[in-house]
């Protein structure tokens, strides 16, 4: 990963998949469990892509575009963001 | 060309699935234009030299294989389980640009390729290398017909355009069951065809996305592995099976990666729209595989000279 903004925390990123989950999906705030997985929300293939799109251009940053389903939560993909900034640094 | 007796079409082979002339046969010539004929030298930008635009042959123990090594590797595993080596005459069907039909008559002898596609792009790129041994022909598989059989026949990445959405599994059965008793009849006796081609795995075609439908590969669909299971039988053995989705997946990456990284030309020869797409394309293509809905089949098939199912 080669990261653009190191100060990004895993907080930042747990925030931002919420904020982006609820206007894509049309869904409450409190409808978002950090643990649970990307599908539980009919997260499908085409909006995963998207949606990781999006990220790259947030952070800086080329993803690989399986990385949502390697880490398919809210609470496994901001952990693995963070600690792969921060190996970069 | 004479027909075996176990293609005249007046003796079934089998009772099902059945044999008729109306079964669908193949992708449009508009069809697979519209796919690869957006031009050549976009698709030079992120394929590896050979110009191959199927799955690689990786080595799975060593993570800086590079994406030409593994292409050429899947070339050699081709041609080696086809038996094409120092042939006579090999059919290709799905020439791409030419990188097997080259790799034939360069480096393992074979005297003479007729190669078969439907892009007008590739027709004129492969025409281009000017070389006797190799006859390219925009021809529908199903319109062949040779004058002489063939030592060997090598498929890869063309049976996914065969059958095409909304056909019922009997009629995708029904058109690779063609497929195959064309390949029968094309054959020496005692010959073997190396075939490679997606599958559905654990899905089926309706979870394809209208982007995929619509987009990417219009009047495409892909078969399931019991379908070719059932389509070959009594025609074919099969010698060799390989599922490898992982390669896809790895394939589909490096590819994407390679657009990124030439992203401004890209859109300086096709436009932003339909960079944007590829890279929407690809990056569908490593989910799919990486999740298993589809596979990569790689099957080697002997011909079974004295079908019992006649």
């Amino acid at each position: 990963m080669q990261d653009n903004k190191s100060k990004i925390t895993e907080r930042d990123i747990q925030d931002w998949f919420k904020t982006r989950l609820v206007e894509l999906l049309e869904i409450e705030p409190n409808d978002i469990d950090i643990k649970l997985p990307f599908d539980s929300y009919n997260l499908d293939s085409n909006m995963a892509v998207g949606l990781t799109s999006d990220l790259e251009d947030w952070l800086g940053t080329d993803l690989e575009p399986t990385v949502l389903y390697e880490h398919p939560t809210i609470e496994k993909i901001s952990r693995y963001l963070t600690a792969a900034s921060q190996e970069k640094e | 060309m004479q027909k075996s007796p176990a293609l005249n079409p007046n003796v079934s082979l089998l009772e099902e699935p059945q044999k008729s002339s109306t079964h669908y046969q193949g992708t449009s010539t508009q069809a697979i234009q519209h796919h690869y004929d957006v031009g050549n030298e976009f698709y030079q930008l992120w394929l590896d030299p050979t110009l191959c635009y199927t799955s690689a042959l990786w080595d799975e123990n060593d993570s800086n294989d590079s994406l030409e090594t593994a292409q050429l590797r899947k070339l050699d595993y081709a041609i080696a389980q086809a038996k094409a080596e120092a042939a006579e005459s090999v059919l290709e069907i799905g020439s791409g640009w030419g990188g097997m039909a080259k790799r034939l008559v360069e480096v393992h002898d074979v005297k003479q390729v007729t190669t078969l596609t439907l892009s007008q792009a590739q027709v004129e790129w492969v025409r281009s290398f000017n070389n006797p041994q190799i006859d390219i022909r925009l021809q529908n598989w199903y319109d062949h017909d040779p004058a002489q059989t063939y030592n060997a026949i090598i498929v890869i990445g063309a049976l996914e355009a065969f059958a095409k959405m909304g056909l019922s599994e009997a009629e995708k059965i029904g058109s690779y069951r063609d497929f195959f008793e064309k390949c029968h009849h094309w054959l020496k006796p005692g010959s073997q065809m190396y075939l490679q081609t997606i599958i559905y795995e654990n899905a089926t075609s309706e979870v394809v996305s209208q982007f995929m439908r619509e987009e990417i590969f219009p009047e495409s669909d892909l078969p399931h592995l019991s379908d070719l299971m059932k389509a070959s039988k009594g025609l074919f053995e099969i010698v060799r099976l390989r599922n490898d989705r992982q390669h896809y997946e790895r394939t589909s990456k490096q590819w994407l990666k390679n657009l990124k990284a030439n992203r401004d030309k890209a859109i300086e020869l096709v436009g932003e729209k339909i960079v944007s797409r590829y890279e929407k394309y690809l990056s569908l293509c490593a989910i799919v595989f990486y999740t298993g809905t589809s596979n990569l089949s790689r099957i080697t098939l002997r011909r079974i000279d004295r079908p019992y199912f006649r």
